[in-house]
């Protein structure tokens, strides 16, 4: 795993439009400094691979990253990180 | 395998089944079966279709991976709701279990949720091998 | 026997002294089961300074040395924009301790390095207690420890804190750090930000003469640049606003050459050497992973929205059977031995009456009802902490968080406001768990709402004299209107007083753990003693003030007779103060008799049914003749209405004082009155236009 963020972005998405069973991976997070900071704290930063567990596309999302753990995400959040399909 | 799917299907047909005598007493006001076989309020009924949809979905996908998670947790309730209805009988037999017979005492915890929970045990332990490699 | 006579030219060496060591490390990784085993019971709690949060400290003689052991909150790192991670910081700045001991999942490594970096930048002495590692190697996560010992230059410890496994090792290496230096620890950020970090750092020695802070200026330098609101606060505090300036002018400088904020540089920067160490110490066999296998197959049933709904229904259904049910022989056992027994004991002694009577029906009362709910707690606390040590509870969280969000709530918030519905006062102190105060205190404001088994008793009595044929829907829309005062609460709340305070939220689900019967037992019994201690005086104290406004008067003493005597007890003050606020009553129609029961109601609610009773002059049994002819259906149901909003009782008072504080408590109480009115009121008016 590798943490740059990498070439241009083609496809890129916010994680709640995921679907259940996909890996993407973080391109970029689209939030005030707070945000930014609590993700990246965790370990959510750009190229970091995560895979989703489980999405309705209205709620919050579960996610897992073999660094990080599993992690629920509130909606808004959720929309808030921009991935792309790996 | 064909054993423990069958059996799988026993619990979760029996736990439903015993909800649903409880309803049709319920609605048709009638006495059909021995209150022991039933569940003993309406909560009971929602838990035992719960316990009885899970071991059932455990069955019908049998061959899925996602059936090994769905029995786990029926059989977890089955064991759980046993538990707490044996504590129940402790602590509200306290005194009975001095004076009464044995025949009473076990009239008395032979309900069909202990009954069930009895009966899941072995396949919970037969589980623990499956998961524990 | 060379390792024993090591051993105790160590134990030797060490003076007697009293050394302070802070337990830190990410939520979740074990923390409190480390902290049990190292302090074997000897430990208390109490609150951090200023805030509600529990602190937990333990005393151990290791060696020769008296060891103060405190557990700080879970934090990921330590920024100090957190309550949590503030606390954490203070301690470490200001108490100083001698070791501090890190926590880390090895299941996680990588996520735990980040707070690992940044206590070493703070020169701390250091140990990390690798924990869990019976699970890393399931998971096939495989860690050459010594590598990282070398890299890192401090002592790592693989542990199993649940088990006891490698407790005695970790002991060992704490007594043998006492008295070292720490290890010094320097992350190189790059060229441009370590240029920066010189420059401020020159700054600050040039402009202090001598540091009281207990860390080097480097730090501080870093802290700068990432806008640190707690280190630019002490420095503005000492008069240092010129550094802060000038520090801000070399950031922006930095953050316009990148293009992005340097915080988040060096966070990235952090993170990247975490990657090195990773790639050299850390390997993972995605083959193996069984344990996270397991949980996400799990998951797939116990977060499914409706199954895992009914499955989280049936476990609820479960925990009240348990703990409000199958317990009540114990609970009639307490009151019966309470109530009667001790009871006549005081009331048939030989000591004057006022103080058998102050013994007996304030004192004993008082503590009888604390004693009462110690089943009910137990169990339910028995229950819960083993459902959040399983992890079972974030699923919950997960669950629900769709539309608590919409009422600005943390899916967290629906367990605590769920056993309200059984008790209030289980429902107040399991918010604990809900660490943002915000989620807290909305939470602790909607819970009172919530219709607890007390109030039953009074719904009981009045639909059975004037409800008889719809007895269950009037009661069902008692739990309604609570219901929905709950949600009008939180909304009112979240747009009045909480505004802008939303931030995502970010919930750690663990993977399913067997829980260990010790922590269970201990945490229950630890939840359950810090009611009986701190709610206790207060309530017993609240009930002598009740008792002594009882049996006196505007005339004097009354006697002791005055509580079961209507004619004497019209003439207490409870009964003038009652009185008094009659007039304000008048739109309700509602006589100084109902307002004394009210009173009397803060004790417990069920109290309403006996102070009516004895106010009535009926008994028990004379009561429904006697309400029929004093109230009309519509006023009985607006009575309802307002003993379920209008304050919370005695026992749930004390709980949000301990929990959250007097002025949020007294808060409380106010909107519960001015809402009780309000929505009483507004029932009769509809109420008389339908009718």
């Amino acid at each position: 795993m590798d943490y740059d963020a990498g070439s241009k972005p083609l496809n890129v998405f916010p994680l709640s439009t995921v679907d259940e069973g996909k890996t993407v991976r973080i391109v970029k997070i689209v939030g005030g400094k707070g945000l930014v900071r609590r993700l990246y704290e965790i370990g959510l930063l750009p190229g970091a691979e995560i895979q989703v567990l489980r999405n309705d596309k209205h709620g919050p999302v579960i996610i897992r990253n073999s660094v990080s753990g599993t992690f629920s995400l509130g909606f808004g959040l959720a929309r808030k990180i921009m991935v792309e399909v790996m | 395998m064909k054993m423990m799917t069958r059996y799988t299907l026993l619990l979760g047909t029996a736990y439903m089944v015993s909800s649903l005598i409880y309803l049709i007493e319920i609605m048709a006001r009638v006495e059909i079966s021995v209150p022991q076989l039933l569940p003993s309020d309406v909560g009971m009924v929602f838990y035992f279709m719960t316990v009885g949809v899970l071991y059932n979905y455990a069955f019908i996908k049998s061959r899925e991976e996602v059936s090994n998670a769905s029995l786990f947790i029926a059989l977890l309730m089955s064991i759980a709701i046993m538990l707490v209805q044996v504590v129940n009988f402790i602590i509200s037999s306290i005194d009975l279990l001095t004076s009464s017979t044995r025949a009473e005492i076990i009239h008395n915890i032979m309900r069909i949720e202990v009954i069930l929970g009895i009966l899941s045990i072995p396949l919970l332990l037969k589980m623990r091998k499956v998961i524990y490699e | 026997m060379a390792c024993h006579e090591a051993l105790s030219s160590t134990k030797i060496k060490v003076k007697q002294r009293s050394v302070i060591v802070g337990i830190i490390g990410n939520p979740n990784v074990g923390k409190s089961a480390l902290f049990n085993k190292l302090t074997k019971g000897r430990a208390w709690v109490a609150n951090w300074p200023g805030v509600t949060v529990e602190k937990k400290i333990g005393k151990v003689n290791l060696g020769e040395a008296s060891v103060k052991i405190v557990d700080l909150p879970g934090i990921y790192g330590l920024t100090a924009h957190s309550e949590d991670e503030i606390i954490a910081r203070k301690f470490l700045l200001q108490e100083k301790p001698e070791i501090v001991i890190q926590v880390a999942n090895a299941v996680n490594l990588e996520r735990n390095l980040y707070l690992t970096i940044q206590l070493l930048e703070m020169n701390l002495k250091l140990i990390i207690a690798l924990n869990m590692v019976d699970l890393a190697e399931k998971e096939g996560v495989e860690i050459d420890i010594h590598g990282l010992i070398n890299e890192l230059k401090i002592p790592i410890i693989p542990i199993v804190a649940i088990k006891g496994v490698g407790i005695e090792q970790l002991v060992e290496t704490m007594i043998e750090q006492i008295g070292k230096p720490a290890a010094s620890f320097k992350l190189d950020y790059g060229e441009e930000i370590e240029e920066a970090i010189e420059k401020i750092s020159k700054i600050i020695d040039s402009s202090m003469r001598k540091l009281d802070l207990g860390v080097d200026s480097r730090w501080l330098a870093i802290r700068l640049l990432e806008d640190d609101n707690d280190v630019i606060e002490q420095l503005k505090s000492r008069g240092l606003e010129n550094v802060i300036r000038e520090s801000k002018h070399i950031k922006d400088e930095l953050e316009a050459r990148f293009n992005k904020s340097v915080e988040v540089l060096m966070i990235e920067k952090r993170y990247h050497y975490i990657l090195s160490l990773s790639r050299k110490y850390i390997k993972r066999r995605p083959d193996r992973e069984s344990l996270t296998f397991f949980t996400n197959k799990l998951d797939k049933v116990l977060t499914h929205p409706i199954i895992g709904l009914m499955i989280f229904v049936s476990i609820l259904y479960l925990l009240f059977k348990l703990s409000f049910d199958v317990v009540t022989p114990l609970t009639g056992l307490i009151e019966v031995f309470f109530s009667h027994y001790v009871y006549n004991l005081f009331k048939t002694s030989v000591l004057p009456e006022i103080i058998s009577s102050l013994l007996a029906d304030a004192v004993l009362n008082g503590v009888g009802i604390v004693l009462i709910f110690i089943p009910n707690l137990l169990f339910l606390f028995l229950g819960i902490s083993f459902l959040e040590d399983t992890g079972y509870l974030a699923r919950v969280a997960f669950l629900f968080d769709k539309w608590t969000n919409k009422l600005g709530l943390s899916g967290r918030a629906v367990v605590p406001l769920l056993i309200g519905l059984g008790c209030n006062v289980p429902a107040i102190m399991s918010t604990r768990t809900l660490g943002a105060d915000r989620d807290r205190r909305l939470a602790v404001l909607m819970i009172p709402f919530m219709s607890c088994s007390a109030r039953l008793p009074i719904y009981l009595l009045f639909t059975l004299v004037f409800f008889k044929e719809n007895q269950i829907m009037i009661i069902l829309s008692m739990y309604f209107i609570g219901v929905v005062t709950a949600i009008i609460t939180a909304i009112l709340f979240n747009n009045l007083l909480f505004k802008g305070q939303t931030v995502g939220y970010v919930m750690n689900m663990p993977p399913y753990l067997v829980p260990s019967a010790m922590s269970v037992l201990v945490k229950s019994w630890e939840r359950v003693k810090s009611f009986l201690i701190r709610a206790g005086t207060i309530i017993v104290l609240l009930m002598v003030v009740i008792w002594v406004l009882s049996i006196t008067g505007p005339e004097g003493y009354l006697g002791a007779e005055a509580l079961s005597d209507p004619e004497l007890l019209s003439r207490s003050w409870i009964a003038s103060f009652s009185k008094l606020l009659e007039p304000l009553f008048k739109p309700l129609n509602w006589d100084w008799r109902i307002i004394a029961s009210l009173m009397f109601g803060f004790i417990a609610k069920e109290v309403v049914v006996s102070s009516l009773a004895v106010l009535y002059g009926a008994g028990e049994q004379g009561l429904p003749s006697v309400l029929l002819s004093s109230f009309t259906p519509l006023t009985a149901y607006s009575l309802m209405a307002f003993t379920l909003l209008y304050t919370p009782c005695m026992a749930t008072a004390a709980a949000i004082r301990t929990e959250i504080g007097l002025k949020y408590t007294l808060i409380i109480v106010s909107y519960q009155l001015i809402i009780a009115y309000t929505i009483t009121y507004v029932i009769l008016l509809i109420g008389e236009v339908i009718i």
